[in-house]
């Protein structure tokens, strides 16, 4: 369960976030949707502790959100972050299983049928894992992200749109085994896009944010019939109709 | 930050390793009780009488002997007299006078003894030999040969002298010298070690004013001008002892006091021009003076220990061993001197290059002094120094802390800024333990520009340290200085090849450092070098 009550983000002297109020339940999908400058990052960072918040409070599960809490809170939730950024002098094993390390006292066997699973579970080749990043292909780096995300069966997951990058056909591969990923677990997940095609698919609840505010709490076919300002409707349906990222 | 810190704690750890050469170094310099240490001036008279001294005493004595040649300046040598650095040491009253009476005239050399007293110094009676400047004619002047006295001079019209540089120093200055004698000398100046017979004959100069004692006097057959009216200031060789050593020493005293006017200036001249131009070493030229003086009642002959403690120099000199247990010796000296200022720039440079990380507004002063400092020509900021702490080892490892400090500073500081954010954030965002954070994100990011910063500072000490053996400090530039004064091109081409080895090695070090602990996607050298 994540909750945040009155959370507002200033980032260089700019208001990113304005007085966000948000409960995401426990085991359902909740898409944060968007326009690309939102701030759907922004409070992704915010929640993991990453970037700072100014009021407000962020409560975890049991945790509050707080400096001193932050590697702790942060461990209760995988991360797959919208570049899929991985440690560039780490192998591809290395930048997965480090997380299984973090004081979790995991043995070596453990980590290894682990990562075996998820290889599976993403198709990925075990052979691989001994790549450097820039030896892998852009879906290879989003297969470790989501593997680093999953190893060690954290009870959150956070996706930060990370197919952008992928090229058309390993992307729709990557999405359907996120999908089938999705129908097998009962992971509370916040899942930033702004593919409106995918969030038909796979959201419980949709958050519409925009210019850093909460606009719209509700399903996608609600925020289609009554949007709370006709921008939602709007962007709704020129990203169904593939006609950009919203305003224009 | 404070992860960052405990990681860079890690590579001065490294650094501690190296150590333990320095405290090994130290034990060499103990000397034990029942030995006589011999000091002096790196100058050819000096160098040889100081031989002489130790030669009489080790023939005559079972006492150990412990040479140490490396003193740059009077002062210098008489603190380690002061000290009980050393025991004894050849020297001259010209240069007593100036530093005990400050008087540029000399005195009598009862007024040095009563002075000398006070200082716990004992001083002997004039050898007999003195290292008085005097004005010269050269065998080629053939029209000059029967001039015997200065004021002879008077009678010939304008004449070029050639002089040394150190002539002003040393004297009233040239003009004086014509007022004094009424003559309208024309002088030329030149670097004393340059003045050479062919640079004479070519520039047709027929006089040239030189050191009565200098091997040239007798290798070209000058002949020395009276200085009837006194010009020159008069420099006698004498030996100087401490007090301890003379109560405790008393026989090996009274057996170097039979030197007492028994040199003269031609034998000085004739023992330099053995050292300079036939390239004996100074022990064989000591015992051929030894030998040829029947006036020395010297016990029987021993032969020359095998094992001697002492400075490198002596070894050199000896040649008693091979070539790389010599350079073992001075390079472990140079490395102490370069390892142990290393060592505090290092503790030191590191928090330093935080602290500015931290307070950004630091930053444009922090760098700007740092460039500032770097400005200053080396031997300039370490004479600085030198007359800030006094003439001392100290003085040297704190002017080399200080140029090794900034580079250390500048590459942490630059390490830790060129940290990618995304990386930290990302570290962050996956609950890393500090532990991890340090190891994955903060070292293999800031290590390449900690160990740019080290290698930078290393590589200034090798060179600071060289140029230090000017002001008497040891390592492989002692050679160097000593074979500039010796004109002796092997031992200058040993010290300047070891000098440059020494600093390609650490190069190699550093560059082993580099690959083995930053990884290959974090070692931007080139950027470093644009700081």
């Amino acid at each position: 369960m994540i909750a945040l009550k009155d959370v507002t983000a200033v980032i260089e002297s700019e208001l990113v976030l304005k007085s966000i109020n948000l409960k995401l339940a426990k085991g359902k999908v909740h898409v944060l949707l968007g326009p690309p400058d939102a701030g759907k990052t922004t409070l992704i960072k915010v929640i993991l502790g990453v970037w700072p918040f100014i009021s407000g409070s962020i409560q975890i599960d049991d945790l509050e959100l707080t400096d001193q809490t932050q590697s702790q809170v942060a461990r209760l939730m995988g991360y797959v972050p919208s570049d899929c950024l991985l440690f560039p002098h780490l192998t591809a094993r290395d930048n997965a299983s480090m997380v299984a390390n973090r004081g979790l006292g995991w043995l070596k066997y453990k980590v290894q049928a682990r990562l075996t699973e998820l290889c599976d579970l993403f198709s990925f080749e075990e052979s691989h894992l001994t790549f450097y990043p820039s030896e892998l292909k852009p879906d290879e780096r989003v297969k470790i992200s989501f593997i680093r995300a999953l190893i060690t069966d954290p009870p959150i997951l956070i996706v930060d749109d990370p197919f952008t990058p992928v090229n058309p056909y390993p992307k729709l591969d990557l999405q359907k085994r996120f999908r089938s990923l999705l129908g097998q677990t009962n992971k509370t997940v916040l899942f930033a896009t702004s593919d409106v095609p995918l969030v038909h698919e796979l959201a419980d609840h949709v958050i519409f944010l925009d210019r850093g505010q909460v606009i719209q709490i509700g399903r996608l076919s609600e925020m289609v019939q009554s949007p709370e300002v006709p921008f939602v409707r709007e962007f709704i349906r020129m990203q169904k109709a593939g006609l950009g990222q919203g305003r224009g | 930050m404070n992860q960052s810190f405990r990681g860079l704690a890690a590579l001065i750890c490294v650094l501690l390793c190296t150590v333990p050469c320095v405290s090994q170094d130290a034990k060499d310099v103990a000397v034990t009780t029942s030995s006589i240490k011999i000091g002096c001036l790196a100058s050819t008279d000096s160098l040889v009488m100081a031989e002489i001294l130790a030669r009489m005493a080790e023939r005559s004595t079972a006492l150990n002997i412990t040479r140490a040649y490396q003193y740059q300046n009077a002062g210098e040598l008489y603190t380690a007299l002061q000290k009980g650095e050393i025991d004894v040491a050849p020297t001259f009253t010209r240069e007593l006078n100036l530093l005990l009476l400050k008087e540029k005239r000399p005195k009598d050399i009862k007024i040095l003894k009563s002075q000398l007293k006070k200082k716990k110094l004992e001083i002997s009676a004039p050898l007999g030999f003195e290292k008085t400047m005097g004005l010269m004619v050269l065998p080629a002047a053939g029209g000059l040969r029967d001039i015997q006295k200065i004021s002879d001079l008077k009678k010939i019209s304008t004449l070029r002298v050639a002089v040394g540089l150190d002539f002003q120093e040393r004297s009233e200055g040239f003009s004086s010298l014509n007022r004094l004698y009424g003559l309208t000398l024309e002088e030329v100046k030149k670097d004393s070690e340059h003045l050479t017979e062919d640079w004479l004959g070519k520039e047709n100069i027929p006089l040239a004013v030189l050191d009565r004692t200098d091997a040239r006097v007798e290798k070209w057959n000058l002949q020395v001008l009276e200085d009837d009216k006194r010009f020159f200031r008069k420099n006698e060789g004498v030996i100087l002892a401490s007090k301890k050593f003379v109560s405790t020493h008393a026989d090996v005293w009274t057996l170097l006091k039979t030197l007492e006017n028994k040199m003269s200036d031609n034998l000085m001249c004739r023992l330099n021009a053995m050292v300079e131009f036939e390239k004996k070493i100074l022990t064989e030229t000591a015992d051929i003076f030894l030998d040829s003086s029947q006036w020395l009642a010297l016990a029987q002959k021993r032969p020359v220990p095998d094992r001697v403690v002492g400075n490198p120099v002596q070894e050199y000199i000896r040649e008693t061993r091979p070539v790389w247990t010599q350079l073992w010796y001075l390079s472990k000296e140079h490395l102490s001197l370069v390892l142990i200022p290393l060592f505090f720039a290092v503790i030191i440079g590191i928090p330093l290059g935080l602290l500015v990380y931290t307070f950004d507004h630091l930053h444009d002063v922090f760098r700007y002094s740092a460039n500032l400092f770097q400005t200053i020509p080396v031997l300039a900021g370490l004479c600085f120094l030198v007359v800030f702490l006094g003439l001392r080892n100290e003085s040297v490892s704190a002017a080399a802390f200080l140029y090794a400090l900034f580079p250390i500073a500048k590459g942490t500081w630059f390490g830790l800024k060129k940290r990618e954010k995304r990386f930290v954030e990302l570290g962050w965002s996956l609950g890393l333990s500090s532990l991890q954070m340090l190891r994955f994100v903060h070292l293999p990011m800031t290590m390449g520009g900690v160990l740019w910063g080290i290698k930078k500072g290393a590589l200034h000490l090798v060179a600071l340290v060289t140029l230090t053996a000017l002001v008497g400090t040891g390592g492989f530039g002692k050679l160097i200085v000593l074979g500039l004064t010796l004109k002796d091109i092997p031992m200058i081409l040993k010290g300047a090849l070891a000098v440059s080895l020494l600093a390609i090695l650490i190069r190699w070090i550093f560059e082993f450092l580099e690959w083995l602990l930053v990884p290959l996607v974090y070692q931007k050298e080139d950027e470093w070098d644009e700081i």
